[in-house]
């Protein structure tokens, strides 16, 4: 599904990612996890094409094609999604016209018919099961005024709605309460499948709780510094981050 | 004055010789009016970048056009040429003017109900001038404008909507403004009057348009009167063509509780100025003052509104937005006075524009002159561009560049359409404005 090789990307000239290499195969879950400014969010940008980093060297191949070739809308279109940190807020379009012009792009790439207003409301009503979306947030205009709950809920419905073969949630849990935090994870949970790959970029273990991984890695000074299963997430929550960026920091001294 | 020899000197006695031409109406007190609109307008001039409320405006080119006086209407434009207009069939009753004449045959105002008369101020002016005195010239003075005293120095016809006190007309009635360009610079000074009985309620869309490619001058003056608890509902639409200037005055005097929303729509003329005014002169008036601007290429659009606030409670809301390109260029200037017994005051007023270009350019102004102790005035003002985070959120949703654009644009001229209540109108000024943007994005990408 994705493989990742000896990525380096900096923003405003300063390096951030220092050589991530990574491999995610179909149906697996994968979590980051990392200190504040290791580069988790750089990692999740890069991957959706965020023009504000740059890449500087390294390959990402995304289902056999090389997916730093692409713009933010193929990637997007090519099944990636990105869950924002902080969802966008856009005064004066209404979320459901969002949505809709979003799915149309997705259908149109795919070859498929695009969906009148009839279709595209079952399609909605189908989906807002699975995050107990409040249909009023979809008259509204995109995230204006939006609780952080309802933010995150509303980037997980427009994943259900997308059906990407790669999802990226970038802290999708920060700033949410523990109600809203088990809506979210059951949404992600719900569109687990064979098929569908997900990573994500956690700063806390909690979320993995509720989102099982099958492998976890641990991001540090823009390197990947150790992977292993979910008992790793475990032993980060015991020990905090700190024996192992002490330990980066003995090897790179 | 003493400008002996200029361009603007030669143009300002070709305008005055014009108006001469249009000869007297052997109305008493119309044409003293019109002798002193003209000694007003030969003494001050056309305004030079020098006064205060000209200062980014130049009307030099203006000035640089020799232009003839509109020809008579008949015939000029035909019905399938008006139709094809994007803004002339919206369904409700219509008069129509072409070049600042009432054309009955493009005409059709026999569905109205009954407690509105629409006519021709030629008509009204031949048959009961009197009845019209108070209103013509009484909002729209000829002290405060060279280009209102030029208008009333010069025009030829005009609309008259009168709704009676206590009628409520559901129907909106388009008064459409056309000006058909053939060969020659032609000008055209429509008047148009609207008075409002008290209780009465009413909706007005008016619209200015050119038929053709060449240069006009479109300089209307509109006066609305409205009664006690008088409430308009007021679309007015600028779409003149890309060599057109447009230069507007829309003067409303507003009795006690009347409601007065003036939606102020501009999508284009090589230079528009548009001075937008109400006096808030009763206790509990309202005034409501949305605006839209989209100017492209070389275009010129100038807003200058005041509101008066005389009496105490009245609330005004005011929201102007405007979307730029190419090396457009915008002025707002929004003026709201508060007077001595005008407490209680609730004036707001908001100014938001995105330029889509480095070379767009806007100047924007509040002015607030508050002569009261116990009122609210809040004022604001933004400059900014597409927000690129927002533009990476709908492309990271695979929505190409150029649709997110324009979804962003939508969403942002939306907020005034929004308020624009005929449905008929709405759609197609939302129609035309991303038309217009659409054509500016695309020719932006392939640069």
């Amino acid at each position: 599904m994705l493989e990742i090789r000896d990525l380096c990307a900096s923003a405003e000239g300063k390096p951030i990612l220092k050589g991530i290499d990574l491999s995610i195969d179909k149906g697996e879950v994968h979590a980051i996890m990392g200190p504040n400014g290791s580069g988790k969010s750089t990692l999740a940008g890069v991957l959706a094409g965020r023009e504000t980093f740059e890449v500087t060297g390294g390959r990402v191949i995304y289902q056999g094609t090389d997916l730093l070739e692409l713009s933010p809308e193929d990637r997007a279109r090519a099944g990636l999604f990105l869950a924002f940190q902080y969802p966008v807020e856009i005064p004066g379009v209404s979320n459901l016209y969002f949505l809709k012009a979003a799915v149309n792009a997705v259908r149109k790439h795919r070859g498929e018919d695009e969906l009148d207003a009839m279709d595209f409301m079952e399609l909605v009503r189908k989906k807002t099961g699975v995050v107990k979306i409040d249909e009023s947030l979809l008259h509204r205009s995109v995230n204006e005024g939006f609780s952080g709950g309802e933010k995150k809920r509303n980037e997980i419905f427009q994943m259900a709605l997308l059906e990407p073969a790669l999802a990226v949630l970038d802290e999708t849990d920060s700033g949410l309460d523990i109600d809203a935090l088990k809506i979210v994870a059951d949404g992600v949970n719900t569109l687990r499948s064979p098929e569908r790959s997900v990573l994500v970029v956690t700063h806390y273990q909690r979320l993995l709780n509720y989102i099982i991984p099958d492998f976890v890695h641990v991001l540090v000074g823009g390197r990947i510094v150790r992977s292993g299963g979910r008992e790793l997430a475990l032993e980060l929550e015991e020990k905090g981050y700190g024996w192992l960026e002490a330990e980066v920091g003995a090897t790179n001294g | 004055m003493a400008r002996i020899g200029t361009g603007a000197d030669i143009s300002e006695a070709n305008l005055a010789r014009l108006a001469a031409e249009v000869g007297k109406s052997g109305i008493r007190w119309l044409d003293r009016l019109r002798e002193s609109a003209l000694d007003r307008f030969e003494t001050v001039g056309l305004p030079s970048p020098a006064e205060e409320e000209w200062r980014h405006t130049s009307v030099a080119p203006i000035a640089a056009t020799p232009f003839a006086r509109a020809s008579a209407s008949g015939g000029a434009v035909s019905m399938a040429e008006l139709s094809a207009l994007p803004l002339a069939e919206l369904g409700c009753p219509r008069i129509v003017l072409v070049n600042g004449r009432h054309d009955p045959a493009l005409s059709e105002v026999s569905g109205l109900p009954s407690g509105i008369r629409v006519e021709s101020l030629a008509a009204v002016l031949r048959s009961r001038p009197d009845e019209i005195e108070p209103h013509l010239g009484g909002r729209a003075s000829i002290e405060d404008r060279a280009f209102t005293a030029l208008n009333t120095a010069s025009f030829e016809d005009g609309a008259v909507i009168t709704v009676a006190p206590d009628a409520v007309i559901e129907t909106p009635v388009h008064v459409l403004h056309l000006t058909a360009v053939a060969g020659v610079a032609v000008v055209s000074h429509p008047r148009t009057l609207v008075v409002v009985g008290d209780n009465a309620q009413a909706s007005l869309i008016e619209c200015y348009l050119g038929h053709g490619d060449g240069a006009y001058l479109h300089n209307s003056v509109t006066e609305v009167t409205l009664g006690r608890n008088a409430c308009l509902d007021h679309v007015h639409v600028q779409a003149d063509g890309a060599k057109a200037f447009h230069v507007g005055a829309i003067q409303t005097h507003q009795a006690r509780d009347s409601r007065w929303a003036h939606h102020n729509i501009s999508l284009g003329a090589k230079l528009a100025r548009h001075d937008v005014g109400s006096l808030l002169n009763g206790e509990g008036a309202e005034a409501t003052l949305n605006g839209l601007y989209v100017a492209v290429g070389d275009q010129h659009v100038d807003n200058h509104t005041v509101l008066v606030h005389a009496k105490p409670h009245c609330p005004s809301h005011e929201l102007y937005k405007g979307i730029l390109s190419g090396r457009a260029k915008a002025v707002f200037n929004g003026r709201i006075v508060v007077r001595p017994d005008a407490q209680k005051t609730d004036a707001r007023q908001s100014n938001k524009n995105i330029l889509l270009t480095d070379d767009a350019l806007v100047h924007t102004r509040p002015q607030l002159e508050i002569y009261a102790d116990d009122v609210k005035c809040t004022h604001g003002a933004t400059i900014g561009r597409l927000q690129e985070e927002a533009l990476f959120y709908l492309r990271a949703r695979g929505i190409g560049l150029a649709e997110a654009r324009s979804i962003l644009i939508h969403g942002f001229v939306g907020e005034i359409f929004d308020r624009v209540a005929f449905d008929p109108l709405r759609e197609r000024l939302a129609g035309e404005a991303l038309t217009i943007m659409a054509r500016e994005l695309g020719h932006g990408e392939e640069r």
